[in-house]
């Protein structure tokens, strides 16, 4: 139904989903419990003891004084730049952008210090600057920042954005690092505190094994409990050395009584002999009774043959710290953590006596995704962990200098900083990820979006995981089912789908107060009928009626409440596990939800008025939820669930409906029209593809300056619209241009994909495209007083170019826009101070200055199209040169159509050389009939055929997946038209002038420009730069480089036995030398031309006996790396025979 | 060879010609398209730095778009061509060095707000050079922005450039005939009837004739091509059988408007006869040697 799809988009953008959890991260005045103040109220700083949210100083150096501080409110400031003379303004994303500069706030915190109980005025204190995401709460971007009305229209908010130099469609959700823009990616990781069970083949035999991902405050800890070939129940702990029997453990966590231990563990009679026979090994074997022995025989395991003091210490930290993080890390939890492991040995033993099926991994019910909130969160709490930890470091160093306390003086703000940037900057999170953030992709539009609804799997990439990789059933709706990167990351890199909310979460220990409210009890004995009621993974009662207690929280959910009716959320998901009988209610966050349509008696709630009100805006999509028209379904729940896809398919006893079936695709595979009737590979093909194109990437282009930038100068609508295209501001920057293309051979110039184009339709502007890279120079100051100079470079300065080299530079050494400029032109002249470590002849004459001019890339031309100078924060001066070039399509550049049809160009013909109708259309395009059969890309065709109906009809046609117009209707059209319905026509011979034999089908398509173009590309070496170490050619184009000629290329030569051409190949072409060697047989050495222009060995003073020997650079460079290892290689001469 | 103009406007002709091979219409099209030649802006001139005006505001000249998209809209403006006026630049008697037989030099001076049209392309000298088409968009100013252009046409051909090219579309086809197989059995002759043009067939007393086959020459007639004229007897034949004349086309060509449709079909037909005399000449001296 698309009223709703589009009531969805009118009130989320659509990359909402990392806006709103930065949004829930940031402390703003409608966030009072912002997920960095909950940082700051539960930091614990040193002992275990501690309270949290107060820092204890030891002070055991002053007498019996106590001070604490103790952390209060943390505020964040809208961004702002602090520039090198101290001077403070706001500061725009594109200003930070333009400057080089890191968009971020200041963070300020309260602190109170407490002096012997006594409280001192609280005091606010900056403690580091946050980068913020570009339209997020504390954005200066933000509607609410831009202007109080609250009812701003898009249009004047829009308006507003422009004055700030912004295009009005750019999503946000990103940061701006150095002035590069970073995208948080998000991350999808198996879900945390939960039991999974699975088999696990060791030595052929399969093992029953339960895993639980322990978290809590990012600490990650995996614990597993294994049944053992012997029936032995083993624990694996992390931190912790070997396995340990689990009724040990259990007991060294203070459960001392056998009965106890079996009764934590049993559920089922036959669990007894299991259990029993585990007791008993533990009493008679390992003679551990009670929880000194238990404890004891820890201590002997973890920390063998240290001291009894130490030991303890270590095995307290690993019972406490390392194992069940998640269930606390104190002392009084210990039990709690005794009785989690019980039931965690019971699902063991459930599934070993096949009571229950393994885990499935891969079920997306099983997964949590880490949103740029969760990421930031981590990454703050390191940092600011880090930064207490300083200050505290600080303020004990001027207790005892007896000097005034105060916390604005000792807080190193940069410690938190530095972290959060440098984190940002490199991609480097804590936990040891990298590639969390990278640089977002500005090749078009369709890049940014779908690039900042990117999610990666953990998963190394070098392994199969091959049902990882796999589509699993229960990302339907959730994850684009053809979105995923082609090659190594396939199926571990994915998209969202279109709509779809990862839940933020809702307090799971108010939920269990109203649970408990509806009837669950708590457990009295293990052994019972009755269905278990887990809440987030955690066992917390029984309840008599499950299928009821499922009623009726999805009835009260449904109403829009569920804890207490002042507190609206629909934050929670339940369902009710017939096979282990037990009702599990999620209400955690990370969770990726649907929605669906409630069905009630074969009827969905949404009226037609309703309906109408949606298009007039007068409700929204909220609104729906709120009344439990549609919900929030997570992959757990949808287990429970029978789904009509849509009204026609409704059949008695379903449960809910889809909202729209297109929306199981994502954004970019949305954008393919009729991918139903394609094969699967060619949309995957077509969406990544997609990401390739060349368009209108965004407004602004005339002011960013991105190191590199496309722009196709026509961008057009697709004939053939879809529904995501709307939500995707598609055709307000368009991708592609729509093409004339006939299906036929053309003298074989077409083969193997390649394209054919008309080359009248190429200089009347199809396929134009401008390439822009923007050069950046910044006048660097060095320790000593020197720094860079940006001039003209004098002819006495070390390497300066000819004088012409210079001439296009203004007096400031700088370019002026508008200059034509090829490869190597100097832009900016520049010179540095001499470098440390140069030789230098004498110290009478001062020493040189270098120079460091910037250059255009070698082969790389094009206009000066502007010139920035500015200041850098640390007060240098900066200048940025943007160069743009026209790209025209030529021969070996890349296109592609939507489905996945890719090739480059073959052949440009004249336009009296295309084939003709009796008209004298000819076609832009002529692509190869053998690309459609075998890769079925039915809907190319299609497409072909919409877009000529289209075109005649002056209207866009709808090709949206599984509801756009049908085939049967378009050809209708195209008869109707006066076309033949196939979309053949009769065709000319541009050369002989005869009818063509055959009718020719012929069409109007969307094509894609991709940005792999010849130009960017192309490259040749005669003559050219060698590495300084090895003497040997460059590698790479960008570095003017060779192409190996590497040991198969050798091997061959060998095969043909052309001795010459491996001597010219492997040294003259490369890194042959002269060496001189002497020729004294005891010594042997390298000698070398001294001062005075002797030939002379260095070793042994031979002066007449030396001759020249030509070799590789790399065999002498061997020859002194093995001197530098104490062997001396020597190279004894002979006569040639 | 015998043509007849169906239809003559300035940017449209349709003629039939007959009694003529394929290569020869076919020569004549490759004619149209590549050999007539047409003024277009080959260079363009952007003042830098800022504008002033009259009244001493200053402007910079500057616009959305790049110098080198500006120049390309502005030659695909069609310039009107008397090609009785004008020789190409290399062939001049100015030798090269432009002169009003070889090139036109047009003026744009336009100050944001607003939009720049081709309109505003002021020709120096003859006021006839004006561009006819004169609102075609070409950029649009915003505040403080200016463009201050000298544009040089100069005549060439579509060849070697698409904005030399007058005759934009150009095409033939064979022409058609019909025969009508009255012993073929089909189901419903009205129809059959119907689905070609009015006139063209005529049913009387259940036989098809072909009436006047004049209304299927603006349209290749196997778009009529349709499964009713299909026998119903199964006999493969078809009640319509839809043919072609061989030595006989229908001719179509555009023209963007620069040159008239009737000067660029003389000048491509005499250009053509001055090129066969040529070869003629050239065949003859290589007899002679």
């Amino acid at each position: 139904m698309k009223e709703v799809v589009e009531a969805f988009f009118s009130s989320r953008n659509i990359i909402n989903h990392q806006m709103a959890s930065f949004n829930d991260f940031l402390p703003t005045h409608d966030n009072p419990k912002s997920r960095m103040q909950r940082i700051i109220d539960s930091i614990r700083i040193g002992e275990v003891d501690n309270e949290r949210g107060i820092i204890r100083l030891d002070v055991d150096k002053l007498d019996e004084d106590s001070i604490d501080i103790k952390l209060g409110r943390i505020t964040v400031g809208t961004p702002i730049v602090k520039e090198a003379n101290g001077a403070t303004h706001e500061l725009t994303p594109m200003e930070a952008r333009l400057r080089d500069l890191t968009y971020s706030s200041p963070i300020f915190l309260e602190f109170t210090i407490i002096e012997n109980g006594i409280d001192r005025e609280p005091e606010k204190v900056k403690i580091g600057d946050l980068p913020i995401m570009i339209k997020s709460k504390r954005c200066n971007l933000h509607r609410e920042m831009l202007s109080q009305d609250r009812n701003l229209t898009d249009d004047q908010y829009g308006r507003k954005l422009q004055d700030m130099r912004e295009d009005p469609l750019d999503p946000g959700g990103y940061f701006i690092i150095n002035g590069t823009e970073r995208s948080l990616i998000s991350l999808e990781d198996l879900s945390p505190n939960r039991v999974l069970v699975e088999w696990e083949e060791k030595y052929g035999t399969p093992m029953a094994v339960a895993k639980v991902f322990s978290q809590r405050e990012g600490f990650r800890a995996l614990t597993a409990v294994e049944h053992k070939k012997d029936g032995m129940l083993m624990v694996s702990v992390p931190a912790a050395p070997t396995q340990i029997p689990l009724v040990i453990l259990m007991k060294a966590l203070g459960m001392d009584a056998d009965e106890d231990i079996a009764k934590a563990i049993v559920s089922d009679e036959r669990m007894n002999n299991v259990v029993f026979a585990n007791l008993e090994e533990c009493a008679v074997t390992h003679n551990v009774n009670t929880i000194e022995d238990a404890l004891n025989y820890l201590e002997k395991k973890f920390a063998t043959g240290q001291a009894k003091e130490f030991r303890e210490k270590k095995v307290e930290s690993i019972i406490d710290k390392s194992l069940l993080p998640h269930l606390g890390d104190h002392r009084d939890q210990r039990i709690k953590k005794s009785i989690y492991l019980g039931r965690i040995a019971r699902s063991v033993l459930e599934l070993k006596l096949k009571q229950r099926d393994p885990d499935d991994k891969d079920h997306y019910a099983n997964k949590r995704i880490s949103l740029a909130g969760d990421l930031c969160e981590d990454l703050f709490r390191v940092a600011f962990t880090s930064l207490m930890k300083d200050l505290k470091y600080q303020l004990e160093r001027t207790i005892t200098r007896k000097r005034k306390l105060r916390v604005a003086s000792s807080i190193r703000p940069d410690v938190l900083s530095q972290r959060i940037i440098h984190a940002l900057a490199t991609g480097n999170w804590v936990g040891g990820r990298d590639g969390v953030s990278q640089l977002l992709d500005r090749t078009c539009n369709m890049s940014t979006i779908s690039h900042l609804r990117r999610i990666t799997s953990p998963l190394t990439r070098s392994q199969p995981h091959f049902e990882a990789r796999d589509l699993h059933p229960t990302q339907w709706g959730r994850l684009c089912p053809n979105e995923t990167p082609e090659g190594q990351n396939c199926g571990l890199v994915k998209n969202l789908a279109l709509i779809v909310d990862i839940s933020e979460g809702y307090d799971d220990r108010k939920l269990e107060s109203t649970l408990f409210d509806m009837g669950v009890r708590r457990i009295e004995k293990e052994l019972t009928d009755e269905a278990r009621v887990y809440l987030n993974g955690n066992l917390i009662g029984i309840h008599h009626d499950p299928e009821g207690l499922v009623d009726s929280v999805r009835k009260r959910r449904r109403q829009g409440f569920l804890a207490m009716p002042q507190e609206k959320s629909n934050e929670i998901n339940v369902r009710y596990n017939t096979q282990v009988n037990s009702v599990i209610i999620n209400s955690d966050d990370g969770r990726v939800r649907r929605p669906l349509f409630v069905l009630e008696k074969g009827q969905h709630k949404l009226t037609d008025r309703m309906k109408q009100s949606l298009v007039d805006g007068k409700i929204t999509w909220e609104d729906l939820v709120q009344q439990g028209i549609i919900e929030w379904i997570d992959a757990e729940e949808e287990e429970d669930l029978w789904i009509a896809v849509d009204e026609n398919g409704i059949e008695s006893g379903m449960t809910h409906m889809e909202i729209d079936p297109m929306v199981i695709l994502g954004t970019c595979s949305g954008l393919v029209c009729y991918p139903h009737h394609n094969s699967s590979p060619r949309i995957t093909m077509g969406s990544g593809m997609a990401k390739q194109s060349l368009g209108l990437g965004s407004s602004n282009f005339r002011i960013r300056c991105d190191t590199r930038g496309h722009l196709l100068h026509y961008p057009q609508k697709p004939m053939l619209q879809t529904k995501t295209m709307d939500f995707v501001n598609f055709n307000k920057r368009p991708g592609g241009q729509n093409f004339v293309v006939a299906v036929m051979s053309y003298q074989g110039y077409n083969m193997e994909d390649a394209l054919i184009f008309n080359k009248a339709s190429i200089e009347r502007g199809l396929g134009r495209s401008t390439f822009i890279r923007t050069y950046s120079v910044e006048e660097r100051r060095y320790p000593g007083g020197q720094e860079d100079r940006i001039e003209i470079p004098d002819p006495e300065v070390m390497g300066a170019r000819t004088e012409e080299a210079y001439t296009n530079l203004d007096e400031d050494g700088i370019i002026s826009p508008e200059f034509d400029v090829n490869g190597k032109d100097v832009l900016i002249g520049r010179t540095s101070p001499p470098r440390f470590l140069e030789e230098h002849t004498d110290f009478l004459t001062p020493r040189r200055r270098r120079e460091t001019s910037l250059t255009v890339r070698p082969r790389e031309l094009g206009y000066v199209d502007s010139v920035m100078i500015t200041e850098s924060e640390n007060g240098l001066r900066l200048v940025k040169v943007t160069v743009r070039s026209e790209k025209i399509p030529e021969i070996g550049d890349k296109f592609a159509s939507r489905h996945g049809q890719k090739g480059v160009i073959g052949h440009i013909a004249n336009p009296e050389d295309m084939p003709f109708n009796e008209l004298g259309i000819p076609p832009d395009l002529v692509t190869n009939p053998h690309a459609i059969p075998s890769r079925m890309t039915v809907a190319h065709v299609l497409e072909m055929i919409g877009g000529k109906a289209g075109s005649m009809n002056g209207r866009f046609i709808d090709g949206t997946a599984f509801s756009g117009e049908k085939e049967e209707k378009l050809r209708a059209e195209l008869h109707d038209l006066g076309f033949k319905h196939t979309g053949k026509e009769t065709m000319y011979d541009p050369f002989t002038g005869k009818k063509l034999r055959v009718d020719v089908f012929k069409g109007v398509i969307y094509y894609q420009k991709l940005h792999h173009m010849v130009s960017g590309k192309m490259h040749v070496r005669s003559r050219g730069p060698v590495q300084i170490l090895t003497r040997q050619p460059t590698e790479g184009r960008s570095r003017q480089g060779g192409l190996r000629f590497g040991e198969m290329e050798r091997d061959c030569l060998i095969a043909h036995g052309v001795s010459m051409v491996i001597k010219d190949r492997l040294l003259d072409e490369s890194d042959g030398t002269i060496e001189y060697v002497c020729g004294n047989p005891l010594c042997g050495n390298v000698a070398m031309l001294d001062k005075r222009g002797v030939l002379r060995c260095p070793v042994c003073g031979e002066t007449g006996n030396i001759h020249p020997v030509q070799t590789s650079y790399a065999f002498k460079l061997l020859m002194d790396e093995l001197k530098s290892m104490c062997v001396a290689m020597r190279l004894n001469l002979e006569d040639l025979r | 060879m015998k043509l007849v103009v169906r239809e003559l406007t300035d940017t449209r002709c349709s003629f039939i010609v007959d009694n003529v091979r394929p290569d020869v219409v076919n020569t004549l099209r490759r004619e149209l398209i590549a050999h007539v030649p047409k003024m277009a802006i080959d260079e363009v001139e952007f003042h830098m730095g800022p504008i002033r005006d009259e009244e001493g505001n200053e402007y910079d000249s500057n616009s959305a778009l790049f110098d080198e998209m500006i120049a390309h809209r502005l030659s695909m403006i069609p310039i009107p061509t008397d090609l009785e006026q004008f020789t190409f630049k290399d062939q001049c008697e100015c030798e090269g060095s432009g002169c009003p037989h070889c090139t036109i030099i047009y003026v744009m001076n336009k100050k944001g707000p607003c939009t720049v049209y081709s309109g505003d392309l002021q020709p120096l000298g003859d006021m006839n050079l004006k561009i006819k088409q004169e609102l075609i968009p070409i950029v649009k100013l915003k505040e403080k922005q200016a463009l201050l252009i000298y544009a040089t046409a100069i005549l060439g051909k579509g060849r070697s450039h698409a904005k030399w090219q007058p005759v934009t579309i150009c095409g033939y086809m064979n022409y058609p005939k019909l025969k009508v197989n009255n012993d073929a059995k089909a189901d419903d002759l009205e129809a059959i009837v119907k689905s070609f043009p009015e006139g063209v067939l005529k049913l009387d007393k259940n036989k098809i004739t072909v009436k006047d086959i004049k209304p299927l020459e603006t349209k290749d007639p196997m778009y009529y091509d349709t499964p009713i004229l299909d026998s119903v007897d199964g006999s493969g034949k078809k009640v319509i059988e839809i043919g072609y004349e061989d030595e006989k086309f229908v001719f179509n060509f555009e023209t963007d408007g620069a040159v008239p449709a009737k000067n660029a079909l003389i000048y491509a037909l005499n250009h053509l006869s001055d090129k066969f005399e040529a070869l003629r000449d050239d065949i003859s001296g290589l007899d002679k040697a």
